[in-house]
């Protein structure tokens, strides 16, 4: 079930506070994790149902192994705790290269190889490739003792939590289990977690669900090898950019609002991030656990930056083709990982030239400086084209239509419009998009651009009610709390006026999926 | 408990703001409106007419497909054309139908395949509903208010607002400047059909399911009684449609067989039969179930042949 569908805010939801309330109330904290895991168990299961298993298995095995780590480690035998880590850290990625990655080598190998017996058809687990990070991050975290605690309910709580289960974010073992034993249900987690789960809707269902009815058919049109116009490209572009940004942290905001109804903080996961300023700027506001996770246990291992430039440039490559391959099997997302490997390798690049240049170069420097927002802007629009694009000759029609600036093509019915205005000489093709998605579709361009770009996002408009484990980090010092009744007031008619605008999306039949589910 | 009923207070109070605001001072969607221009237009010249008068009764089909003036003079009694917008559904064609029968009418029933299947719910409705008749939903069903009560949201909103005020152009078919007086359509010339109307004629399935759904069974029902009760006779025939060879197999045939079935059990008599109202591409407009006007005026004189031995018998 969708976070934004009617039985999961009419039924599932309230049965669960429910019951977390009377677990709190009456039980241990062991019943309360219990009856979570029960409702995660079912929210998972009505999903996918066959699936469980596979996430059961994938429990059991990474709680033994991490069990034994622990002991081998008391035991202080290091090669068998190690062996132990290498074990657990193949049979995770062999999981996850077997479920997500099998039809993709097949599909390429049959180009080259005759291959009747394999299977193409492998279905894929709900959310392999997030509990697959966090399971990896788990045992890491045995290993570098930074976990010493042996408690089978709390790991299976741990990857289960229904809000972070689906698509993030990414949230660690160390992070979650120490506010397990101050479970409760509290009017301001109530209140705060509400709040965060409307402002999230409202991005999800009005914002990213708006842009992608006009933008889903110019890939679509792309993909059918269609010349697109100027105009009609360039909306395809930004409607993707702000699309999936507004769909993926409108769903972490959801995430992060419905962990805090059970008195949960989870970590932050947007930041603004077409704010940022340079690449390496945009990957620390983009899907931040993701970032995290990738800078933690894949490219500090392999040697970060402390191995001189030559060496963290590959780092950098190798980790960012690694994150494009996790979005999905297809040689875009490739593509699109190594487009930002080689985007940050640059701007690493850059900024070494910045620190080393000599005076006469500074000035130059300077003014290529003051371009580093529109640089860094265009750079993500166009590695969006790649991501979203189902094959290089889409992305290529798309990115093609956006060069054609000596050819900017309105739609016919633009032309009784336009020659009143006498000011431009416009060329008209029946092949330019209509006039209708045209205005509609840059109307919601415009205003998603302004929102995203130059208001806070939703973790700074909460930034007094503590919303994330890690808010401080990206916000500076918190303000402090305000008085009581100010701050209900305040909570309550914003949450209101979010509901308005949701409830109209509610109750519609049709419910739109979240982009990241299919990773 | 402050917080949450303070939200639901704002929000209670927002949305009936809105409800209010909206249908008054902003531009309704342009099927919308112009379902209400067609209504406005037939409603006006069915209540004008005093006589017992046969009015037809369907969706788009009926509208495009029938010519009142043409019947009119065919079957030498008044009639109307009182097809509408099929997205309105069954159940509401037919209780607006109530509004202009009256004693000693004969209601001609030509209800379209697909509306057989469809559900109370239908966004045409609950956007007309929203600016026209907010008190339609004391007639729906409990299920369906909430559907009524939020149907049309801000992002609706922001695409008609772009759409009124932006609109550079308009559409000549689905546009009140091409009604007759009497209601019937003069925007469906053949000259005016162009190779892209013919493809979607082609593309587009005219049957969703070869069921009689619940809902559909329950408002025609409730309809045929009521009729009874206020002596207006009942007559049902086929819609126009577009020919296609797969629409003569069995499966079909049993379909046409299963709403035969269920009007004659109900004491409803049914005229013609629906492989004669299967149309060339030559008569089509823009749908399955439009016909141009050379489409029409055949429609039109086989409806009037099947009425009058009808109408003799009677």
């Amino acid at each position: 079930m969708l976070f934004n569908s009617n039985i999961f805010i009419f039924v599932f939801l309230p049965i669960t506070l429910l019951g977390f309330y009377l677990t709190t109330k009456i039980f241990k904290q062991s019943m309360t994790l219990l009856w979570l895991s029960g409702a995660s168990i079912f929210f998972y299961c009505w999903w996918n149902f066959h699936s469980f298993y596979i996430l059961v298995a994938s429990i059991a095995i990474n709680y033994i192994l991490s069990i034994v780590m622990m002991h081998t480690q008391e035991k202080k035998l290091e090669f068998f705790t190690k062996l132990l880590l290498v074990i657990g850290l193949l049979f995770n990625i062999l999981l996850l290269v077997y479920f997500k990655y099998m039809n993709f080598f097949i599909t390429n190998i049959k180009y080259f190889i005759t291959l009747k017996t394999l299977n193409t058809n492998i279905i894929l687990p709900l959310a392999i490739s997030f509990f697959t990070f966090q399971k990896i991050a788990y045992l890491v975290d045995v290993y570098q003792r930074k976990i010493t605690e042996k408690n089978l309910l709390k790991f299976f709580f741990f990857v289960m939590f229904f809000p972070p289960l689906i698509a993030g974010p990414i949230v660690h073992y160390r992070e979650m289990t120490p506010q397990l034993s101050r479970l409760k249900l509290s009017r301001i987690n109530l209140v705060i977690g509400f709040t965060l789960f409307f402002i999230g809707l409202t991005k999800k269902v009005i914002c990213a669900d708006s842009i992608a009815e006009y933008i889903n058919p110019i890939y679509e049109q792309a993909a059918s090898g269609q010349a697109l116009a100027f105009f009609t490209a360039w909306a395809a572009a930004l409607g993707f950019t702000f699309q999936i940004y507004f769909d993926f942290s409108g769903y972490s905001d959801m995430a992060i609002g419905l962990a805090r109804l059970f008195s949960i903080k989870l970590p932050t996961n947007f930041n603004s991030p077409y704010k940022s300023t340079s690449i390496i700027d945009f990957w620390r506001r983009w899907h931040i656990t993701l970032s995290r996770f990738l800078r933690d246990y894949i490219y500090i291992p392999l040697g970060g930056n402390r191995q001189g430039h030559c060496r963290r440039y590959i780092n950098l490559m190798a980790v960012m083709l690694i994150g494009g391959l996790w979005h999905g099997a297809s040689w875009t997302f490739i593509f699109w990982g190594g487009l930002h490997g080689l985007y940050l390798t640059i701007n690493h690049f850059w900024r070494a030239i910045n620190q080393s240049a000599s005076m006469r170069y500074q000035w130059f420097i300077h003014q290529i400086n003051k371009l580093s927002w529109p640089i860094t802007f265009l750079s993500v629009v166009i590695g969006w084209v790649f991501f979203r694009a189902t094959s290089f000759k889409a992305a290529l029609a798309i990115l093609g239509g956006m060069i054609k600036i000596n050819q900017p093509y309105l739609h016919p019915a633009f032309g009784i419009f336009i020659h009143r205005l006498l000011f431009f000489r416009i060329h008209f093709n029946e092949d330019a998009m209509m006039w209708q998605p045209f205005m509609v579709s840059y109307f919601w361009i415009i205003l998603l651009g302004y929102v995203s770009i130059k208001l806070p996002n939703s973790i700074y408009i909460m930034r007094r009610y503590k919303p994330t484990l890690d808010y401080q980090q990206y916000l500076g010092t918190s303000k402090p709390f305000m008085r009581k009744q100010q701050h209900f007031k305040l909570l309550a008619i914003r949450t209101g006026l979010f509901l308005f605008l949701t409830s109209f999306i509610i109750f519609k039949s049709v419910n739109s999926q979240f982009i990241y589910f299919k990773f | 408990m402050k917080y949450f009923s303070a939200s639901l207070s704002i929000s209670i109070a927002t949305l009936l703001l809105w409800r209010c605001v909206v249908p008054i001072f902003f531009a309704s969607p342009p099927d919308v409106n112009w379902i209400e221009q067609l209504y406005k237009v037939k409603t006006a010249y069915a209540l004008s007419t005093h006589t017992p008068k046969v009015v037809t009764v369907g969706g788009s089909a009926t509208h495009f497909g029938v010519n009142s003036q043409q019947l009119t003079t065919l079957i030498k009694q008044p009639s109307i054309n009182f097809g509408i917008h099929g997205g309105l559904g069954i159940k509401y064609m037919l209780y607006r139908a109530r509004q202009i029968l009256k004693p000693g009418d004969t209601v001609v029933l030509l209800i379209e395949y697909g509306l057989y299947a469809i559900d109370e719910v239908t966004t045409p409705l609950t956007n007309y509903c929203f600016f026209y008749d907010p008190t339609y939903i004391i007639h729906c069903k409990y299920k369906s208010i909430p559907n009524f009560l939020f149907s049309y949201g801000v992002t609706d909103a922001i695409k008609t607002q772009i759409n009124a005020y932006i609109r550079p152009y308009s559409t000549y078919i689905y546009a009140d400047k091409t009604l007759t007086n009497a209601g019937d359509e003069s925007g469906n010339s053949i000259n005016k059909v162009t190779p892209a109307m013919l493809a979607d004629v082609k593309s587009i399935d005219a049957f969703t399911q070869l069921a009689i759904s619940q809902h559909a069974m329950s408002s025609t029902t409730d309809f045929i009684n009521w009729c009874k009760a206020h002596h207006i006779n009942v007559i049902a025939s086929w819609p126009p449609v577009y020919y296609k060879k797969i629409y003569l197999t069995n499966e079909y045939v049993a379909f046409y067989k299963s709403i035969t079935n269920f009007y004659q059990h109900h004491g409803v008599l049914v005229i013609g039969q629906p492989q004669n109202t299967m149309f060339a591409l030559s008569d089509m407009l823009d749908t399955p179930y439009h016909l141009n006007n050379i489409g029409s005026k055949k429609y039109t004189q086989q409806l009037a042949t099947a009425l009058n031995q009808a109408l003799i018998k009677k």
